[in-house]
């Protein structure tokens, strides 16, 4: 296959995020249009992870150009209401709690000085959940970080302008976009042909509908099982103190993801209609809210496949993002990146069967973490709640968790997003704590150590005391440009 | 003040056998968990020898001797060790080839690409030097020179890591003594009985002086025969010589020592010579030079096996020739009921890129990692087999790459593996870096990037393509970055003193100037 046009269909987030880097990477090669065909299941804002920074430094991309166009704010933590039990929540942080001293992890350490009566909670050793928790941000100094302090971070951002920002780059680059009258006729894609447009290769980021991914392989989609089936969106104004964080908080029906951005707030209501009728649903909204909302229909589940032949599906096109969505932007990112990396230069079956086993891979690795929330809640006083306290774990989730709870150990397996020490955060978080301590910590001097986990809690408040507000430095971030 | 509960922590363990997996597990035992109150003893029998295996190391070992805390200068002197950069495989991929597999970097990424893959460009135009020559452990290797590794990333120095190549017997009697000194108590025996509990644990082992030994727990270091994980709790054995035919070995030292006119070549690297039914191997110690034969008794005699091999020596014997036999393969429960089997109990894959010692260290590490209690829970038993399982399918891999890449049609033994069927995960390895230069891309495990490429390239794997982002690159700035980093490798190679000669300096300095680079569990260089 000697690829020299890419055609990538839909007018989405994904679309354009894959027009900017195969356009950085090939447009001196490789024609790449995109037809703009409307995409109407794109989120209106996105909670991202901390690659979006990692993706902008491949694009050369400015993070305050980045803040400016999208009416962005940083992200520290999720914020996990009543999802265990009403009236309890948790947060995790972007990055890792604590140290690990000796070789040995930090969570162990804790573990241990709460076996032994210690009732400090897990986020008080992490930075950014308690930053976020007073709304604070500011980046660390070099001597915070000599003293092994971090503070990595994600950003919130607006979908539409962020897209806007994105088909400027790659406009700019030499990518064509090709709206109009094209873009609005019946698409089907024949023997690696699609009528409107003639391309070697199609990248297809029509949203969930996935219409060329679906021509070419009907049907081929895994259900995740505990999906909600229904959104409702709307948008409020944004508080006068902005938070660094995502909250999701989780309800009778479903949950509810809140996205914070400079100017406004970003509301999503998920639920399952088998539970919970529209009406119903509209009706608990509107207690909440007197603002427009939006419903949209959401298809849960992933392609096993998301390529095939000369097609491959992107964003909402290949999965949803996992249970909770946490994940979509990223896995867009992650999906596009590893196309590049197996970009098929001949004919071979190789490359498509090497990046559908990585993405299967990275995608149940994924799911799993995001299942957790579910898998630990103690809630049962719905029909939601209690058949998903009935759904059978898949097994080597239901290893991890027995793993965890006996030794406070992490199963680490290949193509991992979430890092070992924020699986350990998580399980934590829900009160999980391992039966044993760690045998290589017996006869440890348990004065000294809790001294050393004084000293860092003291460390990170003093750094959180000194922070401005999030909503002030962003107001001076902005202003610096 | 606060107090945490005793919980039923392992209160006493038995290791069975002495050899390198026996006492590298006392060893790290020693430093873990004598000194938390288990009690550890090591029950070995003068009467049984011990297999030598994997004379040649890796360079994870330096990061297991620094957890011990092991001081390397006298480890060197009391191992007869020397330094080693990598492995030279000769005859492999066709007769009269040659390639070493460093413990190294080629060149660096240039935008997040692969040097490979610019080097493939400009090799398929016919413009590029071999891809040796721009690899500074390779180069260093050619002309018998040696350095210690910078950690300075941008120093060309920090593109490699090295190993030793160790008389294991030395080694073994060395961590005997470390091990001895930190309290674990070594028994003379050799075991006659076993007895289990209800559950089939096994509760006690009894030797042939009639004292009886119990324990919570038992690591069977016995070798092969494996007295405890297969002869007692019948394990079973996953048997891979379908795609590791070789099943015999002969082993014989030559003199060697350093410090005569042949010290100018005195190499920090092992030889891997390919022969008409196995390989030969060549271990060049202070004291002597380790030989062997690895060989399939299918298509080899014994006697054939001893002919060929004392044909292909460059120096006296100093001892009789040993044979060994083996079946390629793994435990399939490395770790069973309150048993873990450590080295050639748990399984064996054959010497050819000195992975021996490094699956005993992998294992040892894992056991401290997952270290139990009496109450052996059954997660992070599965999650330590889980492990270690994944261990040795990727090294199996790798291995079997070498035996099967190879045009050679000289010898019946040849035609059969390069014929042979190979795991499908191997064949869609091999397909990926034969369309593109693409090598599959994993974190857990030994053998990264830069080794499938050395063995892809160095047994005529050539791919027809390569990465497409090396266009965005102009011409001219491929080929200047190219020709820095040769010229950088030509330098830096040119600049290190000869192997003997560092050797030699290193075991005399006094021991406050000796200072050996921090280790990793890594192959190559803090750069890569």
């Amino acid at each position: 296959m000697n690829i020299s046009s890419i055609a990538i269909v839909g007018d989405s987030l994904a679309a354009w995020t894959a027009a900017a880097i195969l356009a950085k990477h090939f447009a001196q090669q490789i024609k790449i249009c995109v037809l703009e065909i409307p995409v109407p299941d794109d989120a209106s804002a996105e909670s991202a992870m901390p690659s979006l920074r990692e993706f902008h430094r491949l694009l050369n991309i400015k993070e305050r150009e980045f803040f400016q166009a999208t009416d962005a704010t940083f992200k520290l933590a999720t914020h996990y209401r009543d999802w265990l039990r009403p009236s309890h929540s948790y947060w995790l942080g972007v990055g890792d709690c604590g140290m690990s001293l000796d070789g040995v992890e930090f969570q162990h350490y804790a573990n241990l000085l709460h076996q032994c009566g210690d009732s400090t909670a897990y986020d008080a050793y992490s930075l950014t959940v308690q930053a976020a928790r007073k709304r604070k941000f500011n980046p660390l100094s070099n001597s915070q970080q000599a003293a092994g302090f971090q503070l990595p971070y994600a950003m919130h951002l607006d979908t539409t302008s962020y897209k806007q920002m994105l088909r400027g780059y790659a406009t700019a680059m030499g990518v064509t976009a090709i709206g109009g009258e094209l873009a609005q006729t019946e698409l089907t894609l024949e023997s690696g042909k699609l009528r409107q447009l003639q391309a070697d290769f199609f990248i297809d980021c029509t949203g969930a509908a996935g219409k060329l991914i679906e021509n070419l392989a009907p049907g081929d989609l895994v259900q995740d099982g505990l999906g909600c089936d229904r959104r409702l969106s709307w948008i409020e104004p944004s508080p006068a103190d902005i938070p660094n964080y995502t909250t999701l908080s989780a309800h009778a029906y479903g949950w509810q993801k809140t996205i914070p951005l400079r100017s406004e707030v970003h509301q999503h209501y998920f639920y399952n209609s088998e539970f919970l009728s529209d009406a119903q649903a509209l009706e608990i909204i509107k207690q909440q809210t007197t603002e427009d909302v939006q419903l949209t229909n959401l298809h849960s589940g992933y392609r096993p496949n998301p390529w095939v032949k000369n097609c491959l599906a992107l964003g909402e096109a290949a999965n949803g993002g996992g249970q909770l969505g946490l994940s979509n932007l990223h896995l867009v990112h992650t999906g596009i990146l590893r196309f590049i990396e197996l970009f098929p230069s001949v004919e071979s079956p190789a490359f498509a069967l090497e990046y559908n086993r990585l993405t299967a891979l990275e995608y149940e690795r994924i799911a799993h973490f995001q299942q957790l929330p579910f898998a630990l809640s103690q809630r049962d006083e719905s029909n939601f709640w209690r058949v998903n306290k009935m759904h059978p774990l898949p097994a080597a989730l239901s290893h991890s968790i027995d793993l965890f709870k006996q030794r406070g150990k992490i199963a680490g397996h290949e193509q991992e997003t979430f890092s070992l020490p924020s699986w350990a955060a998580m399980f934590l978080a829900n009160e999980c704590w391992p039966q044993k301590y760690d045998p290589r910590l017996t006869g440890i001097k348990l004065e000294q150590l809790q001294q050393h986990t004084a000293a860092m809690k003291t460390g990170i408040q003093q750094i959180v005391n000194a922070m401005p507000s999030h909503t002030e430095y962003l107001q001076a971030y902005l202003k610096n440009a | 003040m606060l107090e945490h509960n005793a919980d039923p922590a392992i209160r006493s363990l038995i290791i069975l056998g002495g050899g390198t997996s026996g006492w590298m597990t006392a060893a790290a035992l020693a430093h873990f968990f004598v000194p938390r109150g288990v009690q550890v003893t090591l029950v070995e029998s003068e009467a049984i020898g011990t297999v030598g295996v994997g004379e040649a190391t890796l360079p994870h070992l330096r990061f297991f001797n620094q957890t011990l805390g092991i001081d390397e200068q006298e480890f060197m002197r009391a191992t007869g060790a020397s330094y080693k950069l990598g492995i030279e495989f000769s005859n492999w991929g066709k007769q009269g080839d040659s390639y070493i597999h460093p413990f190294g970097d080629y060149g660096q990424d240039i935008k997040g690409v692969a040097f490979h893959h610019y080097w493939l460009k400009q090799y398929l135009q016919g413009k590029a030097h071999p891809i040796d020559e721009y690899s500074l452990p390779i180069m260093a290797a050619q002309q018998n020179k040696f350095l210690f590794p910078s950690s300075d990333e941008r120093s060309i120095l920090s593109t490699f890591s090295y190993a030793y190549h160790i008389d294991a017997g030395l080694y073994a009697r060395y961590l005997r003594n470390y091990s001895e000194a930190r309290g674990v108590a070594r028994q003379e025996g050799k075991v006659v009985s076993v007895s289990q509990t209800d559950s089939g644990d096994i509760k006690s082992i009894t030797l042939d002086n009639g004292k009886e030994l119990a324990a919570d727990m038992f690591i069977d270091c016995s070798g092969f025969r494996g007295v405890l994980i297969e002869q007692t709790l019948k394990t079973g054995y996953e048997d891979w010589s379908h795609w590791l035919p070789c099943n015999r070995a002969v082993a014989v030292p030559t003199q060697r020592s350093i410090g005569t006119e042949r010290s100018a070549s005195f190499p920090p690297y092992t030889k891997a010579i390919a022969r008409d039914a196995g390989w030969q191997w060549r271990i060049p110690l202070q004291h002597r030079t380790g030989n062997g034969v690895v060989y399939c008794s299918d298509f080899c005699s014994d006697e054939q096996a001893l002919d060929a091999l004392l044909k292909n020596l460059d120096a006296p014997t100093t001892a009789d020739p040993n044979f060994l036999r083996f079946v390629t393969g793994k435990r399939k429960q490395a770790w069973n009921k309150n048993c873990v089997a450590i080295g050639l109990a748990g399984g064996f894959l054959e010497p050819l890129e000195s992975t021996s010692i490094y699956l005993i260290q992998i294992a040892i590490m894992k056991l401290v990692e997952f270290f139990p209690d009496r109450e052996f829970d059954a997660a992070p038993r599965a999650e330590f087999n889980r492990q270690l399982d994944l261990e040795y399918d990727r090294v199996r891999d790798f291995l079997i790459l070498h035996y099967h890449a190879t045009q050679r049609t000289d010898s019946e033994f040849w035609n059969h593996c390069r014929t042979m069927k190979i795991p499908d995960e191997l064949a869609h390895k091999m397909e990926l870096f034969r369309a593109r230069g693409h090598v599959v891309q994993y974190k857990q495990g030994l053998f990264l990037e830069p080794s499938w490429v050395a063995v892809y390239l160095g047994q005529g794997v050539i791919p027809q393509a390569f990465d497409a982002r090396v266009n965005a690159v102009s011409e001219r700035d491929c080929a200047a970055l190219m020709a820095e980093t040769y010229n950088l490798v030509a330098r830096a190679s040119g600049d290190m003193p000869l192997h003997e000669k560092f050797l030699q300096h290193h075991l005399q300095v006094p021991a406050a100037q000796y200072a050996s680079p921090k280790a990793r569990m890594s192959l190559y260089g803090v750069r890569t």
